[in-house]
């Protein structure tokens, strides 16, 4: 039995550790999603955990879970500093400040040579990162999301994603229930940032931009906000699916636009609504009365 | 000075194709509220569709107007097998960002596919060879009508938009869906004519900046979105003045800071600026202009 | 808890320029209830906004209890016991009756997040209190048995009585009703009359914006008349009917 597992670590190592690390990302992006914040800093929160990890082993010599957990601290910190300005945006506004964030802190990581190494990055990180701290911190992840859920606060982070002008009225304080969630996307954005880097041998300023907070979101949109698993279906779902299609590496660029196509399309919420068995929920979904008047 | 004034000759042919690329981005912003992430993708299609005519051997002009072509038939198709169907399904906005990304995925795998991943240059033109002296300051005849083409292209924008009825019914439309309901305004084909409008203004970008410095790659448009949306930003989202003066702005910003300021640091100053613009004056530097969506 | 008395004292709100508020100034008596009439867009509605914090006031003050509320953001003013309900109901469509009356019931939940991470019995017990309690304000209002329904679903008098229920679940002293007999049928207003009443001896006291007249006349200790921004009229039911300028104002004059 473990000989079969480590035949197939072996052979599939990378990629399982890929699937966990972005699974591990989509529940990082989902706890700001499921309060109504399209977040675009994921890829901001990940470059500062992933230089300040790296700085912390390679320079400070310091353990790697402290190193990780530093980088996660730092990122919830910067998170912190930003969230409160940005949180009052409304919708549109949040989300291009987010991004102007993402851009800042990548073009920091493009010239502050002393700590990021510029435009070539940092080589030669140690592999740090195994399979089964990923395990363990993805069903770590699953626990804490599926705790918050069916608690109280869950219920009015759902409500705050619905109606937050409502939630307020009813004694819920969303700005403080944002800024935390937004920081805890900050946390787990940063160490998912330091993580990959002691994976991936390698960080550069090129890993963090729109693209990869783009990507980011994806996978819980693409699995499904309101169900538990959606963001790790979706993230493995993503991960898996380019390594599958064993084609020409632009012709899997174009099946995956085409897939995500579909699944945007054709699937409005997300890959887990084909599992989902509320058929109530179909009479629900209409227009929600919202808007002052 | 001299080289005061070579920097702001620059700046405004970098510029102007900035202001022409993010007039269509904050176009349909202010018309549905939304951002459409595939702009840059169509800036990039319209770039090799002008360098396909131009290595074909013909005229520049008809480069552009096939890149004009190319980029608002892909805008309108955007539209149609997009965002109208989410907007029919009533999906979040979430997924219109996030299809419109994957759009664009599609479009530069299809071009990596088509013409490969290297990186391609416009055939030599004559606009280049001419170079005026003036006072120290060189001024190719290509900046000039970079700049010339660009600010024909706006001229049609604005006219089209205070003049037409075309342009009443995207004003219309823009100010409310409901109000253009009543006054009788075909609020779908008036919406598939601003993205085809949008899409145009991103292919014939791509030909200008292609033109301009002779490159071309699957990659540019990604890099096109970024400085689209910061302009956005720097004007106000929706905001076509403010999108014509953030573009101007963002090109001299630009081409100085890499001039005068040592260039460690320079766009992450303007990065800072925006967040700060955004955080202190969100509706932009040049709001007031227009009336915008609540 | 006892019945909070609320105190408006030239308040003024302006949208751009526009005037929605002049200068209102009204009492709610602790364990009444208070009526606010008047033609539509009279400033009711952005009274009741910036009684409940949602609008910051541009003058004047609002006291409940002697204690100004007009600068506390809207979850302050709910924790100090002001709920409401919306003249365009607000409901969360896809969750049930129970759940969305349970998320008035929030800020009666004090485990902190790590209490529920780890579990805690006494979170369990917290939220099984609440239930408990919310159970029996559906069953005040009359809708036990739509319970475990998606309020989608729910018929218009139906999903009224939802907010209703949810706002109680704050354990108000004071509630604001913002149309709560809008579309209901005869006999559905009848019913919300009685309920209303129960509300007041409760010991909750009552504001409510509605435009029919029967049900106001049946409910209310005393009622406030708007228009153009301002309190033209107070008095009982029965002082404000004869007043010309109500009739007036109200009804408009038959040559108008």
């Amino acid at each position: 039995m473990m000989a079969a597992l480590d035949g197939f670590l072996a052979s599939y190592g990378n990629l399982v550790n890929l699937c966990l690390l972005n699974t591990l990302l989509a529940y990082g992006v989902w706890l700001a999603l499921a309060a109504n914040m399209f977040t675009l800093g994921t890829g901001g929160f990940m470059a500062v955990g992933a230089y300040c990890s790296v700085y912390f082993t390679m320079q400070l010599g310091a353990p790697f879970a402290v190193a990780v957990v530093a980088g996660g601290l730092l990122a919830a910190a910067v998170a912190l500093v930003i969230g409160a300005p940005v949180l009052r945006l409304r919708g549109d506004y949040f989300m291009l400040a987010t991004f102007a964030f993402t851009e800042v802190v990548r073009v920091i990581a493009l010239n502050w040579d002393a700590v990021t190494g510029g435009a070539i990055g940092i080589y030669g990180i140690p592999r740090y990162t195994e399979t089964w701290q990923l395990v363990l911190l993805v069903l770590i992840a699953l626990y804490f999301v599926f705790a918050l859920r069916r608690s109280y606060f869950g219920r009015s982070i759902a409500a705050i994603r619905q109606d937050d002008v409502m939630s307020e009225a009813m004694g819920v304080n969303v700005f403080g229930q944002r800024l935390s969630l937004f920081v805890a996307s900050g946390f787990v954005s940063g160490g998912v940032g330091g993580l990959a880097a002691h994976l991936n041998f390698f960080v550069g300023p090129s890993d963090f931009g729109l693209l990869r907070s783009v990507d980011a979101l994806a996978y819980p949109i693409l699995g499904g906000v309101n169900a538990l698993l959606g963001p790790m279906v979706g993230a493995i779902f993503t991960t898996l699916l380019p390594e599958l299609l064993r084609f020409s590496s632009q012709w899997r660029e174009i099946l995956m636009g085409l897939l995500i196509l579909a699944v945007v399309l054709f699937l409005p919420g997300g890959a887990m609504s084909l599992l989902r068995w509320r058929p109530r929920k179909a009479a629900a979904r209409r227009p929600s009365t919202q808007g002052a008047e | 000075m001299t080289t005061f004034l070579q920097q702001v000759v620059n700046g405004l042919s970098l510029g102007s194709i900035y202001a022409v690329f993010a007039i269509g981005c904050t176009l349909i912003f202010g018309v549905l509220n939304i951002v459409n992430l595939a702009q840059g993708a169509f800036f990039m299609v319209g770039a090799y569709l002008g360098l396909e005519i131009a290595l074909l051997g013909l005229p520049l002009p008809l480069a552009l107007l096939v890149a004009l072509v190319g980029g608002g038939v892909l805008g309108m198709a955007s539209e149609l097998l997009v965002f109208r169907v989410l907007r029919l399904r009533g999906g979040h906005k979430w997924m219109g960002l996030v299809a419109s990304l994957a759009l664009a995925r599609l479009l530069v795998g299809v071009a990596q596919e088509v013409f490969g991943t290297a990186v391609h240059g416009y055939p030599p033109n004559p606009f280049t060879a001419i170079v005026w002296e003036i006072g120290g300051v060189r001024v190719q005849l290509l900046q000039v009508i970079v700049v010339i083409t660009a600010v024909i292209l706006m001229g049609i924008l604005g006219f089209t938009l205070q003049k037409t009825s075309v342009g009443r019914a995207i004003r219309t439309v823009a100010f409310s869906e409901d109000v253009a309901r009543i006054v009788g305004v075909e609020v779908g084909r008036t919406i598939l004519i601003t993205f085809f409008i949008a899409g145009a203004l991103a292919g014939a970008a791509g030909v200008l900046l292609g033109l301009l410095f002779n490159v071309v790659s699957p990659f540019m448009g990604e890099h096109m979105l970024v400085k689209g949306l910061t302009v956005m930003i720097l004007g106000g989202l929706g905001n076509i003045p403010g999108a014509v003066a953030g573009g101007f702005l963002l090109g001299l910003v630009e081409v100085f800071s890499v001039a005068y300021v040592s260039s460690a640091f320079r766009d992450a100053i303007g990065f800072g600026l925006i967040f700060l613009i955004l955080l202190v004056k969100p509706t932009g530097l040049f709001s007031g202009f227009e009336e915008r969506r609540a | 808890m006892a019945a909070a008395e609320l105190e408006l004292w030239q308040v003024a709100k302006r949208f751009q320029g526009v005037v929605a508020v002049d200068s209102v100034s009204l009492t709610a008596a602790a364990g009444k209830v208070t009526a606010l009439i008047g033609p539509n867009g009279s400033g009711k509605t952005t009274t009741m906004n910036m009684i409940t914090g949602l609008y910051p006031t541009d003058a004047g003050h609002i006291r409940l209890d002697g204690v100004d509320i007009a600068r506390l953001a809207p979850h302050k003013v709910a924790a100090l016991g002001v709920a409401r309900t919306f003249q365009n109901i607000r409901l969360l469509a896809s969750e049930t009756t129970l759940d969305n009356v349970l998320l008035g019931a929030h800020r009666h939940q004090s485990a902190s997040l790590l209490d529920v991470l780890l579990g805690l019995p006494a979170v369990k017990r917290s939220e099984t209190r609440e239930k408990a309690r919310c159970e029996a304000l559906l069953d005040l209002v009359g809708i036990a048995a739509l319970r475990d329904v998606a309020v989608g679903g729910l018929s218009y008098g139906d999903r009224r009585r939802v907010e209703i229920a949810r706002a109680l679940a704050t354990q108000p002293r004071l509630l604001l009703l913002d149309e709560p007999a809008a579309g209901m049928n005869f006999a559905e207003k009848r019913a919300l009359a009685d309920l209303v009443l129960a509300i007041r001896d409760m010991g909750i006291t009552v504001l409510l914006i509605e435009h029919d007249i029967e049900f106001v006349a049946r409910v209310s200790d005393h009622i406030v008349v708007l228009n153009f921004g301002r309190e033209i009229a107070a008095g009982t039911p029965e002082e404000v009917r004869r007043m010309p300028s109500v009739i007036e104002a109200y009804l408009g004059t038959e040559d108008a």
